[in-house]
């Protein structure tokens, strides 16, 4: 019995699971105790069951779009409800159009604002003082400032 | 964006072709010495407002009313009792120069240098401190300008408004 108690949880081992002195040690023991012996047949007869059952669930799978299926649901978990509305607009063949119009628009818009301004060169910011003293200009939303500085002769 | 850049040079090419020259209408012959219409927005007169205004350091804190567009430049300078001492309104022709008197018997001398009906360029000139200074502002903007040297507290300043009305 004391020897049932060590090599029951050896029975089922897989094949070079145990050293192969154990596992001569453990044949010797199944061969010769019919408990341990019925122990090792029910256990068989369990396992080809279950790999059997096994076996019929995984045939009712179709797995002939697996590679899809496994890819589609990767990106589903990547994506958010957004990320995936803005792929499937992004992968639209009305977005494929838009994409090939938008820079021609982008390009004719750039046009015409060169265009525009082509005539007239004044801008807003230029400021051009020559003098003999100091100056400093003050820039103001409403407009610059110009400041002298003392008059030697004044002072 | 390799179709951004063709686009890009193809576009402006195609809208300066022959057709679309011949499109726009050609502007008559000018006699020579004939005036540019003042209908045309650029080199067209600009109502300039010129005012002559006094900043003191002494004294207390004072903006008469007529000046509070003026406060928020103003406020930049160290200067805190102001007052009004001329105005004057000018449609200032292109190139043509308007001086204005001060009250220490000199005077500045103002030309609009430049203007497309939008932007204009004003040139200020001191005559007596040898400073010229051109300066380009958009439509309702206005030029605040030191026209004397501070003595005891004081200096004169000309704001130049060009088209104070908005026209």
């Amino acid at each position: 019995m004391a020897d049932c108690t060590s090599y029951r949880p050896l029975i089922g081992s897989r094949e070079g699971e145990l050293p192969p002195a154990e596992a001569a040690a453990l044949a010797d023991h199944v061969a010769g105790c019919e408990g341990c012996h019925r122990w090792a047949v029910s256990l068989a007869v369990t396992e080809g069951l279950v790999s059997e059952t096994l076996l019929a669930v995984a045939a009712r799978r179709d797995f002939t779009d697996f590679a899809g299926q496994v890819v589609a649901r990767i990106e589903r978990r990547r994506f958010g409800p957004l990320a995936r509305l803005r792929r499937s607009i992004i992968l639209h063949p009305w977005f494929a159009v838009g994409g090939t119009l938008a820079p021609i628009a982008a390009a004719l818009l750039v046009a015409l604002y060169v265009q525009r301004g082509a005539g007239s060169e004044l801008t807003a910011s230029s400021l051009e003082v020559n003098s003999e003293g100091a100056t400093t200009i003050i820039q103001s939303i409403d407009g610059p400032l110009v400041l002298i500085d003392d008059d030697d002769e004044e002072t | 964006m390799i179709r951004f850049a063709v686009a890009a040079l193809l576009l402006p090419a195609l809208l300066s072709t022959p057709a679309a020259a011949a499109a726009e209408p050609a502007s008559p012959p000018q006699a020579p010495g004939q005036a540019t219409p003042a209908a045309a927005p650029q080199g067209a007169p600009v109502p300039v407002r010129v005012r002559v205004i006094k900043g003191s350091r002494q004294g207390p804190a004072s903006l008469p009313p007529g000046m509070a567009p003026l406060k928020q430049q103003l406020g930049k300078l160290a200067y805190q009792r102001w007052e009004q001492l001329s105005e004057r309104d000018f449609r200032m022709a292109v190139k043509k120069t308007e001086f204005i008197d001060l009250p220490n018997g000199d005077h500045v001398a103002l030309t609009v240098q430049e203007s497309n009906g939008r932007n204009v360029t004003i040139e200020v000139a001191l005559a007596q401190r040898n400073t010229q200074s051109r300066l380009t502002i958009e439509k309702g903007k206005r030029i605040i300008h030191q026209v004397t040297g501070e003595k005891n507290g004081v200096a004169y300043f000309v704001t130049v408004h060009a088209w104070p009305g908005g026209e």
